[in-house]
């Protein structure tokens, strides 16, 4: 009997020392990532592209498949660190009579021809009950459309509505952070660009500047007041950012272009890079991303000129400039395809933003092209070097981290939203090594 | 003599080739005829040796008080050889046993088959006291149921009266219960007669035999008138003479060219003495007889290794010349005794020779397995295959320690004693080994499990502190599929320890197990050493098996076994084999 009890020590101990299962459950319990669930409804691809509207403790992302055929799914992050991982809405562009955008845009607050909505999307074109144009659905699964110049039709509600989409070419849509943005379309083979003033309902037309065959192909606005916005249209292959101001959304002007290098323009984000209140544009070409400070550009007055460079910004209208970097963990800048997407969102809500930027060719621990996002915050002596680098902790070939990137506001800090089109997944960061020990949550500790 | 000088004569005539013809022949009839006479004295030797161990024999059992069985033990004797001491010795015991119709019969056959004995005027006394004695037996009887008849029951006393004594009758029988015989006299340890031998070489020698009448009488001289002396037989060589204890003297008389010889003897009770006297030398041969405490141990005289034949065995007692003799005493698991003695005309001499055994024995070693090998004290000392004869084993007396092994068997290994100057039979029970199958397979299998959970609880604590790591620097996704991947490494590694250790636990538990009983040896009764002169010489026996130990040693012999196997689990057939 005493034999027994020895061994049944023994195998208690064996069990203890051995391996207890539930240390994987705690490790995991909170972790600092989560993988938003892909409905199946998203056959072709998942966090393609990605868009963010918050509203108080609301906090949605889009992550839709490839346009124009996939629809997309909305999450709600929520406003702590339990987000919802199943797709709240998957009605977005869920129909034949809708195109989804190459980009689509997050609406905290909209207006119909009726009434106010909030936590709406801009998905893609097709046809609504008000109006066939841009397509735009809340979360309420109210849908309703967007006049769009008769132009753009052609190539953007026609052939969807003749039953010929592999003629479609995919709307660009941008938005601004704020709780009433002002939306802004493009679209790169017409080289048209319009934007809606927020709360605004008709589209205002931007004239397009010179031959640039790729302009509209990326877009940013900015907040520059409370109707005032600056308009960002990229042609990264002329390598060139034009740049229009509204003042009041009903007209916009010209102010100069940016540009000089190749695959300038190639991806565009706005945010409060400082705390002026005015957000920075950040421009990426093939190798760098550029902040421009936002009161600079505000400065840039009228111009009919089509030349594109920076000489006509004043001293200190870039606020930095920087290029990608690998720590022993990641490694492949020269295939990181560094700042294929941009984000701004104060991650260490220290009230003003972080840049994010998306190097989805990057190798993370041996796995090529896995993809990471290098994060910035562009403070202090060296605003210029990377603070931190976020990779999948399971980062599978291919997955091109990185390739979309969002920062949503949730409450006074912001989390990162990212996609990894290569294999499907979306994920949320809720971690970051700038925010401050009082400000760690469960998911940081 | 006579006859060679005829036939020298005869042979002139004819030449000499004739002449060494027949002298060969006469050498080799003298051959013959002295090898006859050897063997007839070899045979006369051996004949009085059986009869000497009949009369001490009796002798023994008088001694003891054990009268029938001296008397039975006479009576045989006469039987096998009819010599009137033994009739004599047989009636005295029965006298002893107040036996007396036996004993008349004894003594009476005594008178018939030696009528001239010496003393056959003693014996007729004897039969005379024995008669009257029975005589007043029978009368006392007579009186006493006359009295039971006439209804007298008064105090009926046995009436002894010679007067009333009934004639003697030597066919009344053994007298009925209640009567008692007179005494008649008394025999003491004395009263055995002794057969005394006398020859004389050559035979047909008159002789004389003289008894001291008184012990104050001189020693007897020959044409003295030696008072205190008698003549008692007269006889011629070769005779036999049944007489009392006493002090006797032989005169082997003239005869032919041969001078007179002559002896003293002393003759002891329930003896056979045995007499020779070589006229041509002109004295009594000596008489030596070598008895031991190993019976048929092997005497050599005057061979002092042993070499030759054996002079005899012992109890042995022969004629011999007189003078100094040197005698070895050899039995196989003694010492062998060399001794010397010197020995007068007409003397006869008993030696007892007291053997010790040697400091070293044999174990005789076999077993119920079918080849087994055998170390003493861990050093080999040779193998053994069924069918053999036994492994004897050569090794000093006391304590040794005993490893045999076997094929698929417990080995034994435990003390022996041996003992020195035998032969210890030992049997080896060799138990077949249990079967470790079982034990072995689940041990591997343990080690296998277990070595598992090592590989897969350092996998899981690999990935474990990977994902840590990952958490820490804020990169860990919740699903991450090493959390997944972990967990089962640590469900498996667990699952592998507990199966591991239970068949560790079951795997001891069979190695300890064994419900076959350890092997053993028994023995039995020590034997003497083989009699290297007789069958199975243990020395030669020994050195064979040594060779084919070592023999064994190099070269085992090709085989191939098959054998059942029975185990709990079932049952089946081994093969195996060497080569």
């Amino acid at each position: 009997m005493r034999h027994w009890a020895r061994l049944s020590l023994v195998a208690a101990a064996v069990l203890e020392l051995g391996c207890s299962w539930q240390r994987f459950d705690e490790v995991s319990e909170n972790a600092p990532i989560v993988l938003l669930k892909k409905p199946n409804k998203l056959e072709s691809g998942f966090g393609v592209s990605l868009a963010t509207a918050t509203l108080d403790d609301q906090v949605l992302v889009l992550s839709t498949g490839s346009a124009p055929a996939s629809p997309g799914a909305v999450f709600d992050l929520g406003p702590g660190e339990a987000p919802g991982l199943d797709a709240r809405d998957t009605g977005s562009c869920d129909s034949d009579e809708c195109a989804l955008a190459a980009q689509p845009a997050g609406l905290a607050r909209s207006r119909t021809s009726a009434d106010d909505q909030e936590l709406c999307f801009a998905v893609g074109t097709g046809t609504s009950s008000n109006a066939d144009g841009i397509v735009v659905r809340c979360l309420n699964e109210v849908e309703y459309g967007l006049e769009i110049p008769d132009g753009a039709k052609e190539f953007v509600l026609d052939p969807l509505l003749d039953g010929t989409p592999e003629l479609l070419v995919p709307l660009v849509l941008a938005s601004d952070a704020s709780e009433t943005p002002a939306l802004l379309a493009g679209v790169p083979f017409d080289q048209r660009a319009w934007f809606y003033a927020p709360n605004g309902f008709d589209f205002v037309a931007l004239p397009a500047p010179g031959d640039d065959e790729s302009f509209a192909t990326t877009l940013a606005v900015l907040r520059i007041g409370d109707d005032a916005r600056i308009f960002a249209i990229g042609a990264p292959e002329e390598g060139h950012v034009w740049l229009f101001r509204s003042d009041d959304g009903e007209s916009a002007f010209p102010i100069g272009c940016l540009g000089g290098v190749s695959g300038f323009g190639r991806a565009l984000a706005s945010g409060f890079v400082d705390d002026d209140e005015l957000d920075e544009l950040l421009v990426s070409d093939d190798f760098n991303v550029t902040i421009f400070d936002g009161r600079s550009l505000i400065e840039l007055p009228r111009t009919e000129s089509e030349a594109c460079s920076l000489g006509g910004l004043h001293g200190g209208a870039i606020v930095t400039s920087f290029g990608c970097g690998s720590n022993g963990a990641t490694t492949g800048c020269d295939e990181a395809r560094f700042g294929a997407a941009i984000a701004v969102g104060d991650l260490d809500g220290d009230g003003d933003g972080e840049v994010i930027v998306g190097a989805p060719g990057m190798t993370v621990r041996d796995t090529p092209r896995a993809g990471a996002l290098l994060v910035f915050d562009v403070e202090g002596d060296r605003p210029w070097e990377f603070d931190e680098i976020q990779f999948l902790s399971s980062a599978e070939e291919g997955d091109q981290l990185g390739a979309t990137v969002v920062a949503p506001e949730q409450g006074d800090r912001a989390v990162i939203a990212a996609g990894a089109p290569g294999n499907g997944k979306t994920a949320v960061f809720f971690c970051s090594s700038l925010l401050p020990e009082d400000r760690v949550g469960a998911r940081c500790r | 003599m006579f006859g060679a000088v005829t036939a020298a004569r005869m042979t002139r005539s004819r030449g000499s080739l004739l002449v060494a013809l027949l002298m060969l022949a006469l050498a080799v009839l003298l051959a013959m005829s002295s090898a006859t006479a050897q063997g007839d004295s070899k045979g006369l030797a051996r004949k009085l040796e059986l009869i000497r161990e009949q009369m001490e024999q009796g002798q023994a059992l008088y001694l003891k008080g054990d009268y029938s069985g001296a008397a039975k033990t006479f009576e045989q004797g006469f039987q096998h050889s009819p010599y009137s001491a033994f009739l004599f010795n047989a009636g005295v015991c029965y006298q002893k046993l107040t036996d007396y119709e036996n004993a008349l019969g004894k003594f009476r056959q005594y008178l018939t088959v030696d009528p001239e004995a010496p003393d056959t005027e003693k014996v007729r006394e004897r039969i005379a006291a024995l008669e009257a004695a029975l005589a007043e037996a029978a009368a006392a009887e007579a009186a006493a149921a006359a009295a039971a008849d006439a209804g007298d029951a008064g105090d009926a006393a046995l009436d002894l009266d010679a007067g009333d004594a009934a004639p003697t009758d030597l066919d009344a029988g053994v007298p009925e219960a209640g009567v008692v015989l007179p005494p008649l006299g008394t025999d003491d340890d004395s009263a055995m007669k002794s057969l005394v031998v006398i020859e004389t070489e050559p035979e047909g020698a008159p002789l004389t035999l003289y008894a001291r009448t008184s012990d104050a009488a001189k020693p007897f001289a020959v044409g003295g008138e030696n008072p205190g002396w008698q003549a008692i037989a007269s006889r011629r060589s070769p005779t036999n003479l049944t007489l009392d204890v006493g002090r006797y003297h032989i005169v082997v008389e003239k005869y032919r060219d041969f001078n007179v010889s002559e002896t003293d003897i002393d003759v002891a009770p329930g003896h056979v003495h045995h007499f020779k006297a070589n006229l041509s030398q002109g004295a009594f041969m000596a008489f030596l007889r070598v008895s031991s405490n190993v019976r048929g141990a092997y005497i050599f005289l005057d061979d002092e290794k042993g070499a030759g034949l054996p002079w005899g065995n012992v109890p042995h007692g022969e004629l011999v010349a007189p003078g100094k003799h040197k005698f070895r005493v050899e039995a196989p698991g003694f010492q062998p005794l060399l001794d010397e003695i010197e020995l007068q005309a007409g003397e006869q001499k008993e030696m007892q020779a007291k053997l010790e055994r040697v400091d070293y024995g044999f174990l005789r070693i076999d077993s119920e397995a079918p080849e087994i090998r055998v170390s003493l004290d861990g050093k080999p000392v040779g193998g053994w295959r069924s069918g053999e004869t036994p492994l004897d084993v050569r090794a000093t007396a006391g304590q040794h320690t005993l490893t045999v092994t076997g094929e698929g068997r417990k080995t034994f290994n435990g003390p022996v004693r041996v003992l020195g100057g035998y032969v210890l039979p030992v049997r080896v029970k060799l138990y077949p080994k249990y079967p470790r199958g079982a034990a072995w397979t689940q041990a591997i299998f343990s080690a296998a499990f277990i070595g598992a959970g090592i590989y897969l609880g350092t996998e899981s604590n690999q990935l474990h502190d990977e994902l840590e790591a990952d958490r820490e620097a804020g990169v860990l996704e919740e699903g991450d599929g090493r959390v997944t991947l972990g967990r089962w490494f640590s469900i498996g590694a667990n699952a592998s320890f507990v199966v591991g250790g239970v068949l560790a636990a079951v795997s001891t538990y069979n190695f300890v197990k064994d419900p076959i009983p350890e092997s053993r040896y028994s023995t039995k009764e020590p034997l003497d050493f083989d009699d290297p002169r007789k069958a199975r010489p243990s020395a030669l026996v020994s050195r064979r098996r040594s060779n084919r130990a070592a023999a064994l040693r190099k070269t085992p012999a090709p085989a191939l076994r098959v054998a059942p196997s029975v185990a709990e689990q079932g049952g089946g057939l081994v093969v195996g084999g060497s080569f």
